[in-house]
């Protein structure tokens, strides 16, 4: 019964992803196949019922931080934490405010231009992106699912106390907590008995959902940004073989058969052998010879003749395709822009408040980590905050560097190409494209700042200066 | 009255249009209460005036005349100028007296003292700027009369497309629900800076035993809580109010005015670059991109489709057309360096005031003032919210002129000739660089200068915070 839905474009390449988003509970109702109004409520419900839950157990938590935030170690620790899942929450509600917008970025690409002699490179291309964005989603659940498991496992090891402040004396002491991953005030009482194993439970599934929440849509994000790179490296390979292409118009090539060979399922058409080329090269115009021209009407075939206007003496359907080559290859740019354009309005409030969060939260944990004096629980849980919140900055920064890369480096392959062989219109189109290309496409966080490996740089700078100066402090 | 008849006829003609029409009114509508403001300046922006001055202007002549008095007739320009002077003299002296004060507070008085009278160096702040915007308008009138004229002439008349519709009406909505609020905003500022005096006045007439408060602390040779002297001291210092605060309207809603006019005037442009060239629809321009749904109306027209035929004369039509496009950019450019030239060194002055009075602001509303007190708080919202407004204009402008070099690659003009694309080419590098306003060579006016204000008050501010609890320690 349930049908295959028809989906095309980045809605087909990201299926997998969109799967799992809506499994993790995102308020993602759209690309299913069956569209009852039963299937919808019931959907609906499940996103709600997961909402509720990560919301009531976030609120728990910040409860528990209000509750203990007389000790300074204590109140830091659980500030970490409740900022650290804020990401989860954030994003969580600005996917349910902000999925129009997404599911614009998602139909951008549902049809996409063509040319004949270009199909085979753009496929090829099209695969290289489908590949990486899946290794990437492999990727990023294996590490999503390695930290839940390594986070429930630090569990059980070291002491399971607090930390309060006395406060006659002044000084901190320890009082024992339950021993669960996440400290949170519950109504009932968890130390012990069926309900700590049914806080345990709840607070392993919500560790799972609520990082897979956060995670799965950056890794939409990245997969967009590597679609996007891959159009471009498309693009910048089909540079050479246009510049050839205008050539043949008007200035005389050998072997201008072999540029037109990817257009040749149509035609039957003999490879020129290669040992004889200089000489076939003359004569190569003569493949021309197996191209029958369709509805050519009266026209007389002038079998290659070679005129001024026309040296390697092009068929008019060839002559089309050459013309017809820069047009697919600045329409196609310009449907990559867009597509860039799209994901930056998109995402890029979600990345402000990403970097926000993250910024206050490395600060705290440079505070932390100067407090690490030997190899225990605290230095691992330390170390893996750190680690991840790193690690979740690295993600988004190293794809926009490389789409900032791609995009400058097209004019790299514009001027690295034979333009100096071409006709006049390539040569003005190298210009007007060398000129485009020379500012970067980059996705920007609101205007504020943007997403590069600079401003990666310049988190990883901060932190280890803050920390530095925490421990000379010291 | 005139105008709604024209209106009312325009309704009964065209239904479903008549919202895409669009004539002089709706320029004009835009200046009606800056005007307003500038009239009680003393300022006039353009030579036309309304026809209540006239009427004023002809009573005047007429008393005059009547009194036998052939006094040569002053026509409005000199009585403005000297209403202006007089309004000039008072700003400049009020500022003179708030100086003297203060540096009298400083040199002598307690610290208590002192840090009552850094309220005043806002309101100081305040008149500096109303002094620099309202002398500009009043020197460069012309300047400013021929920048409302030449926008005025590129307003679109008639019947307007869809898309330049829907350009057209947000920028107006926007200016409009601006200037609207911008106006009123700062007429509540007014009523909250006097607001104590007269509520102490109030409660004194009905025999209350209140200190009598003045607003703001001027060096007065002589003592200002005598009975009369008070009294016309208070209604002296509100009209010094109303003069600084509507001197600093004036100058920003005009900046706002010109700014957003050249914003859509590039907007407009933008389009018309974009439906430049007509491309016809195949593999390789597939009919949901823009350009094929830019030039779906053009599909249907004879003209064009005989014009895509003949090479001669499409080249001359688009070169035409582009010629018109280039002159209109250089003027858009002339304009912007215009407005450049009339407001950067007040902005300049504006933003420096900004961030030390956000800074002192801050810190009266933290150390003096009471919570249940709202004049400096609505003080802080007003000048954020001031500063957030021109930065957010210069941002548009900015961003629309970014836009043109986006429009240019976007218009098909890898099917024109050589010619035009050497045209579009030399365009291109034009637009790159993008068109704004400056802070008289300083900073360009961005969100981005915004954000850098707001840290650099903010430094300040600790900064006097920590010195002061040191002090007071």
């Amino acid at each position: 019964m349930m049908t295959k839905v028809k989906t095309q474009g980045l809605v087909t390449d990201l299926m997998p992803n969109i799967k799992l988003m809506q499994a993790a509970g995102h308020f993602l109702f759209n690309y299913h196949s069956d569209n009852s109004g039963m299937s919808m409520l019931l959907r609906k419900v499940y996103s709600s019922v997961h909402a509720v839950l990560i919301v009531v157990n976030y609120v728990c938590m910040a409860i528990n931080m209000a509750q203990y935030s007389d000790e300074v170690n204590e109140l830091t620790a659980n500030t970490i934490t409740v900022l650290f899942f804020a990401h989860s929450v954030i994003k969580l509600l600005f996917f349910a405010l902000n999925s129009k917008s997404f599911y614009r970025t998602l139909a951008i690409w549902n049809q996409s231009n063509s040319h004949p002699l270009f199909t085979e490179s753009d496929a090829r291309y099209h695969q290289l992106a489908l590949t990486k964005m899946r290794r990437l989603l492999y990727c990023i659940c294996g590490v999503t699912v390695l930290s839940v498991a390594s986070w429930v496992t630090l569990t059980f090891f070291g002491e399971s106390v607090r930390f309060i402040a006395n406060k006659e004396t002044n000084e901190t002491m320890t009082e024992p907590a339950p021993r669960l991953p996440l400290k949170a005030w519950y109504p009932f009482n968890t130390m012990s008995g069926t309900m700590y194993i049914a806080a345990f439970a709840l607070q392993i599934y919500w560790l799972l959902f609520s990082m897979a929440i956060a995670n799965l849509l950056d890794v939409m994000f990245c997969s967009w940004l590597i679609f996007a790179c891959e159009q471009l490296q498309h693009l910048k390979a089909i540079m050479k073989p246009l510049m050839e292409l205008s050539a043949s118009l008007d200035t005389y090539r050998p072997n201008t058969a072999e540029l037109f060979r990817a257009s040749s399922t149509e035609k039957s058409e003999k490879v020129p052998d290669p040992v004889d080329l200089d000489i076939r090269g003359i004569y190569s115009t003569q493949q021309d010879f197996g191209i029958t021209l369709r509805g050519a009407g009266g026209k007389l075939q002038t079998f290659g003749q070679p005129t001024p206007n026309n040296p390697n003496g092009l068929t008019q359907k060839q002559e089309m395709l050459a013309r017809s080559a820069i047009k697919y290859w600045v329409e196609r740019h310009k449907h990559v822009v867009r597509l860039v354009a799209s994901i930056g309005d998109t995402y890029g409030t979600a990345l402000l408040f990403h970097m926000l969060i993250s910024t206050i939260t490395l600060t705290l944990l440079a505070y932390q980590a100067t407090k690490i004096d030997g190899v225990n629980v605290y230095a691992f849980s330390t170390l893996g905050y750190l680690t991840y919140t790193l690690g979740q900055v690295f993600h988004f920064c190293i794809f926009g560097n490389r789409l900032i890369e791609e995009s400058s480096s097209v004019m790299e392959a514009a001027y690295s190409c034979q333009w100096y062989d071409g006709s006049e219109e390539a040569k003005t189109f190298v210009q007007i494209v060398c000129q485009q290309c020379q500012k970067a496409m980059s996705i920007s966080g609101a205007k504020f700042f943007t997403v590069s490996l600079d401003l990666f740089a310049s988190v990883l700078g901060a932190v280890v200066t803050y920390f530095m100066v925490l421990v000379q402090l010291k | 009255f005139k105008k709604k008849l024209v209106k009312k006829n325009e309704s009964v003609g065209t239904e479903t249009t008549e919202e895409r029409i669009y004539s002089f009114n709706d320029y004009d509508e835009t200046f009606v209460k800056i005007k307003k403001v500038l009239w009680i300046l003393g300022l006039r922006l353009t030579r036309n005036d309304s026809d209540r001055v006239k009427l004023v202007h002809i009573l005047f002549f007429i008393y005059l005349y009547k009194r036998q008095q052939w006094i040569k007739p002053f026509c409005m320009k000199f009585w403005f100028q000297v209403f202006y002077w007089f309004e000039f003299a008072n700003l400049l002296g009020a500022v003179i007296l708030e100086i003297i004060e203060l540096i009298r507070t400083v040199t002598g008085g307690s610290f208590e003292d002192i840090i009552a009278s850094l309220g005043m160096i806002p309101c100081m702040g305040y008149l500096i700027s109303a002094i620099l915007k309202s002398y500009k308008i009043c020197y460069y009138e012309s300047m400013y009369e021929n920048l409302i004229n030449e926008l005025r002439n590129m307003w679109p008349q008639g019947k307007v497309t869809e898309d330049e519709h829907v350009i057209i009406s947000k920028a107006l909505k926007q200016l409009n629900f601006v200037t609207t609020g911008f106006y009123w905003c700062n007429y509540a500022l007014i009523i909250g800076c006097m607001l104590p005096c007269y509520t102490a006045l109030i409660q004194i007439a009905f025999g209350q035993d209140v200190p009598k408060i003045l607003a703001y602390l001027y060096w007065l040779p002589f003592d200002p809580l005598q009975p009369y002297v008070f009294e016309v001291l208070i209604i002296i210092q509100t009209w010094h109010t109303i003069l600084s605060i509507m001197g600093i309207v004036s100058g920003d809603l005009l900046f706002f005015i010109f700014v957003s006019h050249i914003t859509t005037q590039f907007d407009l442009m933008s389009l018309r670059i974009e439906k430049l060239i007509f491309v016809p629809t195949d593999q390789q321009l597939i009919n949901i991109y823009p350009l094929a749904i830019h030039n779906k109306h053009k599909r249907n027209d004879q003209v064009a489709s005989t014009e895509m035929q003949n090479e001669e004369i499409r080249e001359d039509v688009h070169q035409k057309e582009l010629l018109d496009i280039i002159l209109r950019h250089r003027t858009l450019i002339r304009l912007c360096a215009d407005v450049e030239s009339l407001f950067s060194f007040s902005l300049l002055i504006n933003f420096i005031n900004s961030s030390v009075i956000i800074c002192f602001l801050s810190f009266v509303i933290v150390v003096v003032e009471k919570w249940y007190e709202f004049m400096y708080k609505t003080a802080m919202v007003t000048i954020l919210s001031q500063t957030w407004l021109i930065c957010w204009f210069g941002q548009k402008l900015l961003d629309s002129s970014k836009r043109l070099s986006q429009a240019l690659y976007n218009c098909g003009w890898y099917t024109s000739s050589q010619k035009i694309k050497k045209n579009i080419q030399i365009m291109l590098f034009r637009t790159g660089k993008a068109v704004g306003v400056t802070t008289y060579g300083f900073t360009i006016i961005c969100l981005a200068s915004y954000t850098t204000i707001i840290k650099t008050s903010w430094s300040y501010f600790t900064l006097i915070y920590n010195s002061y609890k040191m002090n007071q320690k």
